[in-house]
């Protein structure tokens, strides 16, 4: 979409921001004028409707996403460091994020949110599988299961994250509940050789723990 | 001499246990939805005359059946728990329990009851939110005080978790995988869960069950 790759990314980030802190029900297009510092008239140029700016900011949220998880997975050391990378990632970017923004996205942009998740999940699914496929390769995962198996099992929690009367906000926060899966996780697929790694790093990192 | 009937405080007659479970084994064959209560007397051999006097109406007569089937789980559940050894072992013992006792958990029936008939599927859902969960829970900190179980679990989450992923193994849509038997399914989880929150200690007791093919 051209006019997607327009507009300045960093007019999306500080939309994404404002989103993250307030939702997106509550903010108004003269709200994200004030604080993307536009005139209303050039926001309306370039979105006839909340509706397209919420889904260019998703597809920008998406897009910056991926490129750093993939960067994680060529730079990280082994499965388990990416694995533990992403989730610091994932913790820090959505962590911040205020329960309203997903609460108004699947109330009031179904169509978005749906189409979210699915980018997200695909994205995830194969993501795990190959972390899964090298992990396996370092001998630092087992090889009793089907890693097609354990990445359909964990990708299909992602919903469940998000999904309130799984986790309701008022009793898990989300950063909490992501930390514990991913431990979870880690030490479920991890060989002897693995186990030991995951301690050294959760211990002297003193990492998500 | 005639057996005294007994009735319930509107007048209804009791539904004895036997024909409870002649009803369960027709919705389940059938579907809860397209059997009518024409279906209900033919099937038990009695007239609908009969059947209305045991209850007001189809809702009702789910709500019984599943209310039945969930004492009996509850009994089979809370005897394994408590009757064994460690908490492994009753987890282990726990999860070779065939969950089609339950006679309902086929994925189209609870859908059907959710939409439909929603005090059966109270029933239902008390069972799984609140005993299974309570059950689960407990089993989680029973292996934590046996040192089975790591001791830095967050157990609500966990159990929370792993009921989800139970659930959502019965529902064919979110594991569209063909290619593997539900066993295999099943066993993968399980084994990926018990690694996931055992002690070295425990993981010594669960690695050769793990080793072998589902």
């Amino acid at each position: 979409m051209t006019q997607t790759q327009q507009i300045d990314i960093s007019f999306l980030d500080k939309c994404l921001q404002l989103f993250m802190e307030l939702g997106v029900k509550s903010v108004s297009m003269q709200d994200v004028a004030a604080a993307t510092g536009t005139s209303k008239t050039s926001l309306y140029d370039s979105f006839s409707t909340k509706q397209e700016l919420v889904d260019a900011v998703i597809n920008y949220d998406f897009e910056f996403v991926t490129q750093n998880l993939d960067r994680i997975q060529k730079n990280s050391s082994n499965a388990i460091d990416e694995l533990l990378q992403m989730s610091e990632f994932i913790i820090k970017r959505f962590g911040q994020c205020n329960p309203c923004l997903l609460f108004d996205l699947k109330k009031y942009y179904a169509t978005s949110w749906e189409k979210f998740m699915q980018l997200k999940q695909a994205f995830m699914n194969q993501h795990i599988l190959t972390n899964l496929q090298r992990g396996q390769a370092e001998n630092l995962y087992r090889k009793d299961f089907d890693e097609e198996i354990i990445s359909r099992i964990y990708f299909s929690k992602m919903e469940a994250f998000f999904d309130d009367q799984v986790f309701p906000q008022s009793r898990f926060h989300f950063v909490m509940v992501h930390k514990e899966y991913i431990i979870y996780h880690l030490r479920g697929i991890a060989s002897k050789k693995g186990h030991e790694i995951l301690d050294i790093s959760l211990s002297l990192k003193n990492r998500i723990a | 001499m005639k057996k005294t009937i007994e009735r319930d405080e509107r007048g209804y007659l009791i539904m004895p246990d036997e024909l409870l479970e002649k009803c369960a084994e027709h919705f389940m064959k059938i579907g809860v939805r397209s059997v009518s209560m024409d279906d209900i007397s033919r099937h038990l051999g009695i007239s609908k005359k009969t059947l209305y006097q045991y209850v007001s109406n189809k809702g009702e007569l789910l709500a019984k059946i599943i209310r039945l089937k969930v004492v009996h789980v509850e009994r089979d559940l809370s005897a394994i728990f408590s009757g064994s050894s460690t908490a492994l072992t009753a987890f282990m013992d726990y999860s070779t329990y065939p969950l089609d006792s339950y006679g309902w958990i086929n994925p189209k029936a609870v859908y059907d009851l959710k939409k439909y008939y929603p005090t059966a599927w109270k029933i239902y859902q008390d069972h799984l939110e609140v005993f299974t969960y309570t059950i689960i829970e407990a089993n989680l900190s029973r292996g934590i005080k046996e040192g089975l179980f790591r001791k830095s679990l967050c157990t609500p989450v966990i159990t929370s978790i792993y009921l989800r992923t139970i659930v959502g193994l019965f529902n064919s849509n979110e594991y569209p995988l063909e290619k593997f038997t539900p066993a295999q399914v099943m066993k993968d989880y399980l084994c990926y869960h018990l690694h996931g929150i055992c002690t070295e200690k425990g993981v010594k007791i669960i690695t050769a069950a793990c080793k072998e093919k589902a």
